[in-house]
């Protein structure tokens, strides 16, 4: 009974969490007194943890939408190292270094698509949107049958199209996405 | 004249009657009260006179911030496993960087080993974007690649190490003084007393001016009856070279001695020594003068000061003396003999023992035959960095900021770019009997997806800084617009493919104004009904004219407008057949934006700029922006593969081997006056012109005079496959060649064509009936 509860909790805590209106978030009335102390936020997925021996009768679960898959670029070691520099640079701020560091990885793999697309989303992070859509489109060339890496190339597009007041190019490119995912 | 004369002599009448009045009342004076007052007239002007020289030493030395010319960096090599370096390629690069080779790679700056296997103990550099710290590298070499990559101290395996960037050229200023600014602290102390030791043994003891060792030299000189010893101080000849004339006069002498005493009222000894190894004249290089320590140390050893030996530092101690008369390149002898004396000295005075000066005095001058950190060494390519640098640069900036400039040269395929088209000139000349050195060239090299540019070669003699063809030739560029006919063409997907059968056949065009243009095949002769790829393979005029006219002159303008000319032409039908005249480098631009599959990325030469002080000042990133269409430009790609498989570039098979995929373009022009050759690999793109400055006809084509210089070129570059993949809006199908209609893999002869959406024909051949009834074809159909 108290799992049930809990996943109750669990459940309505995430349907306010990712739909409802901040309004009408408030702790859910039909827990009047859990044993677990009020769980912090980001650990609400604990009550499912501890060793659950039966699976429940009901599944409750909120709607979720499919997180869209993370692009999984692949490259040598030497290139490897420098995305990881770059990485680093962009997180500290420096995000001309990151570039130089990703040009530098592009000088050793010229014909790597994930390193564009990289490159591509650097120019948006510095407002440069047109020259990031170009890359991006420039990544799609390369990007061959990974549909991960052309979506993001495309959102990357619709993003710039967006920016610069093409909003019919803009819907188009966010539909060339979603026929991606 | 007359007249001013006699005007000028009026007023002196009344002038001298006025004086004459006055020197009554003066007699009454004592003499004594004269003298004082003379006396303080005079402390007053001298003082007045000491205070004006006051002055100027301190606005001189102070004020003293020299002109710092750009330093012009090539690409650092980049070192990883599996990276495309040869044995040759690396030993290259480190005599270029100047490293010595030792039985032990001890300092910054050495290496040791040879054939495959190398330890190098690297020097480290400040990157616009990161330092890269020195380092003991293991290297292990094999098959052309670089296999292993350690590093020798804690035997961890490397992914990545950049060595340091070459340094190629400097941007000095009118005056032609250059230098490298150094540090008291970063002066070498044996460099120091050895200076101390030769030309002023009392530095630290007088102020300014040396009395006894002006009364030693007088004696000297007396005793030889000659000038044989100066007995100027370090601080009296950094004074004199405060003043840029060289006059010998006593009130000149004078005027040192007192400025030497006031320098040494102001600043002290250290102050002093700095400024005089920055700014001491040690060496010409052409026009270049060389000045500083800094800079004559990679001059004569290029290497820094830092890693100079004892006798390397006493050859350069030894040159303000005479920096000419004692010159090592020109006067070894001399040289050797003063540098000794210098070590002899050293060893009198009691700075270094005499073993020191024994073990120094044996050793060779050590002087490097490399001296190319002047503007000489690759004045094509410092054309082009000049001239992009002036877009965002005044001129005084750059030489006078010390500015460092990071450039995209690739100075081992500059210097095989340059000898091949040394050798390609003058065996066409042999060959084809001309008088030698008539012929002309240039080579471009840029990499095709970044449009970096890698090398430039303007002159067959590339040390000759005058006019570069690679930017300034501009010439008609023959069949090399081809391309961009045909690819006007294959944009039309329902007009125009591959396979589509075009007329060779004599056409006439009316120009108003001109009369009638009839072009010729290069054969003179028609070749009928022909595949539109072939047309393209043989380079057939008619066919050309006739596509570029169905299409539309001005569309294939437009083309030639987005791949990238921004030189203005005329749409007139000739340009059909390449009277549009570019320059190899603009060229070159054209063939990247197909070589990159329609994305033009924009020739650069400049990656990034730094300050002085190796703060970034300035980043030329990679831009690329689609613009032409993919699919028609992955059709006209595969056309210029045929040009080289079965076309007119067939003879490259001479030196590329034909799985390399070379897409290229021969191109020639009316009476032979211009060779050019064009094309891409997997990498790069290149492109290559021979002519005559005078224009006249040389009797070479494309494919005899370029041709065999790019092949050649291309061989050393060792570049990378051409493997072109369709993109998404080109399909393959199979086409039976004979009548370019449908077939299947069952037609004798089929080939799979690649075809642009609702391109491939819709009518299938007949040889796919006749076939389906063959006994092995129904088995098939079973199995399948």
């Amino acid at each position: 009974m108290r799992q049930l509860v809990a996943l109750l909790v669990l459940g309505i805590a995430l349907v306010g969490c990712s739909t409802a209106p901040p309004v009408r978030e408030r702790p859910a009335p039909i827990v009047r007194k859990p044993a677990p102390p009020p769980p912090p936020p980001s650990a609400k997925v604990q009550p499912l943890r501890p060793p659950a021996p039966r699976a429940p009768p009901v599944q409750i679960q909120p709607y979720r939408p499919a997180r869209p898959p993370v692009v999984t670029p692949v490259y040598g070691p030497a290139v490897g190292s420098l995305v990881r520099v770059a990485a680093a640079q962009r997180d500290a701020g420096h995000v001309a270094g990151a570039s130089a560091s990703l040009e530098r990885a592009l000088r050793i793999e010229p014909r790597n698509p994930y390193l564009w697309n990289q490159l591509a989303h650097l120019r948006v992070q510095q407002r440069r949107l047109g020259e990031a859509a170009d890359l991006a489109e420039k990544s799609n060339a390369l990007a061959g049958p990974d549909r991960t890496l052309r979506r993001d190339n495309w959102l990357v597009i619709a993003k710039a199209r967006y920016a610069a007041g093409d909003l019919a190019g803009a819907q188009a490119a966010q539909l060339k996405a979603e026929s991606l995912r | 004249m007359a007249r001013s004369d006699s005007s000028s002599r009026r007023p002196r009448g009344p002038a001298r009657n006025h004086s004459a009045r006055r020197r009554a009342p003066r007699r009454g004076y004592p003499w004594w009260l004269r003298l004082l007052a003379l006396g303080l007239l005079f402390a007053f002007l001298g003082g007045l006179y000491l205070a004006s020289l006051d002055h100027e030493v301190r606005t001189k030395f102070e004020g003293k911030r020299w002109a710092l010319p750009a330093r012009v960096y090539a690409r650092a090599m980049e070192l990883y496993p599996m990276a495309d370096i040869s044995v040759e390629q690396f030993a290259r690069e480190l005599a270029r960087l100047g490293y010595r080779r030792t039985d032990r790679a001890r300092i910054p700056g050495d290496y040791s080993g040879a054939r495959g296997h190398f330890v190098v103990h690297t020097r480290g550099f400040e990157f616009w974007d990161a330092t890269e710290p020195p380092r003991v590298l293991d290297l292990q070499f094999a098959d052309g690649t670089l296999k292993e990559l350690h590093d020798a101290t804690t035997g961890q395996e490397l992914p990545l190490v950049r060595l340091e960037p070459p340094l190629v050229a400097s941007i000095y200023p009118a005056d032609n003084e250059d230098r490298v600014l150094v540090r008291r602290q970063d002066l070498p102390e044996s460099l120091v007393k050895g200076l101390i030791a030769v030309e002023d043994h009392n530095f630290y003891h007088h102020h300014g001016v040396d009395p006894r060792a002006i009364i030693r030299a007088l004696w000297a000189d007396l005793i030889s009856g000659r000038l044989v010893q100066g007995g100027s101080t370090l601080t009296q000849q950094l004074v004199k070279n405060f003043y840029l004339s060289d006059e010998r006069t006593l009130l000149r002498k004078i005027n040192e001695a007192a400025m030497a005493v006031l320098v040494e009222l102001h600043y002290s000894k250290d102050e002093i020594l700095e400024v005089y190894s920055n700014e001491i004249f040690l060496g010409q290089d052409g026009s270049r003068a060389i000045h500083g320590f800094g800079l004559a140390s990679l001059f004569y050893f290029n290497r820094p000061l830092d890693e100079l030996d004892l006798a390397q530092q006493a050859l350069l101690v030894s040159l303000p003396r005479g920096p000419s008369y004692y010159g090592p390149r020109r006067h070894p002898q001399r040289a050797r003999e003063r540098r000794n004396l210098v070590l002899d000295l050293m060893a009198e005075q009691g700075y270094i023992d005499t073993k020191q000066a024994a073990l120094a005095k044996a050793e060779p001058l050590g002087v490097s035959k490399v001296h190319g950190q002047g503007s000489g060494r690759y004045p094509a390519f410092m054309d082009l960095v000049r001239h992009q640098l002036h877009r965002d640069y005044r001129e005084e900036d750059l030489t006078s900021e010390g500015l460092r400039i990071f450039t995209t040269l690739d100075p081992w395929l500059q210097d095989k770019a340059e000898a091949r088209l040394a050798q390609g000139l003058e065996r066409l000349e042999k060959r084809r009997h001309m008088t030698a050195g008539v012929l002309q060239g240039a080579t471009v090299i840029v990499d095709s997806q970044s449009g970096e540019v890698l090398c430039v070669v303007g002159d067959r003699d590339p040390r000759y800084a005058g006019f570069d063809r690679a930017l300034e030739a501009v010439r008609p560029i023959g069949s090399l617009v081809k391309p961009a006919v045909y690819l006007t063409a294959l944009s039309r997907p329902r007009e125009y493919s591959l396979s589509t059968l075009v007329d060779d056949r004599a056409v006439h065009i009316s120009i108003p104004g001109s009369g009638v243009w009839s072009p010729q095949n290069y054969d003179h002769r028609e070749h009928g009904r022909v595949p539109l790829e072939r047309a393209l393979a043989k380079s057939y005029n008619l066919a050309t004219v006739r596509i570029g006219m169905s299409v539309g002159v001005d569309s294939v303008a437009d083309t030639l407008k987005a791949l990238g000319v921004a030189r203005p032409f005329d749409a007139y039908p000739s340009i059909l057949l390449g009277a549009v005249s570019l320059s190899p480098l603009e060229v070159a631009q054209v063939y990247q934006t197909l070589a990159a599959g329609g994305f033009t990325a924009p020739l650069r030469a400049i990656r990034e700029v730094m300050d002085h002080n190796g703060n970034p000042l300035q980043r030329y990133p990679v831009t690329v922006h689609r613009s032409v269409p993919a699919g028609p430009v992955y059709l006209v790609s595969r056309a210029m593969q045929q040009v080289v498989r079965e076309g007119t570039a067939r003879s490259l098979s001479r030196f590329l081997p034909e799985d390399l995929g070379v897409a290229g373009k021969t191109g020639t022009t009316d009476d032979l006056r211009d060779s050019w050759f064009a094309g891409f690999t997997g990498d790069k793109v290149a492109v290559v012109w021979v002519g005559r400055d005078d224009n006249k006809p040389e009797g070479l084509s494309g494919a005899t005079g370029a041709l065999p210089i790019w092949g050649a070129t291309m061989a050393d570059a060792r570049p990378q496959p051409l493997a072109l993949s369709p993109p998404e809006d080109v399909a393959l199908v199979w086409i039976d060649p004979a009548n370019g209609l449908l077939a299947d893999q069952s037609c004798s002869g089929a080939e799979q064509e690649p075809f642009l959406n609702g391109g491939a024909p819709t009518l299938t051949s007949s040889c796919v009936d006749r076939s389906r009834g063959r006994p092995l074809n129904f088995l098939r159909r079973v199995l399948e």
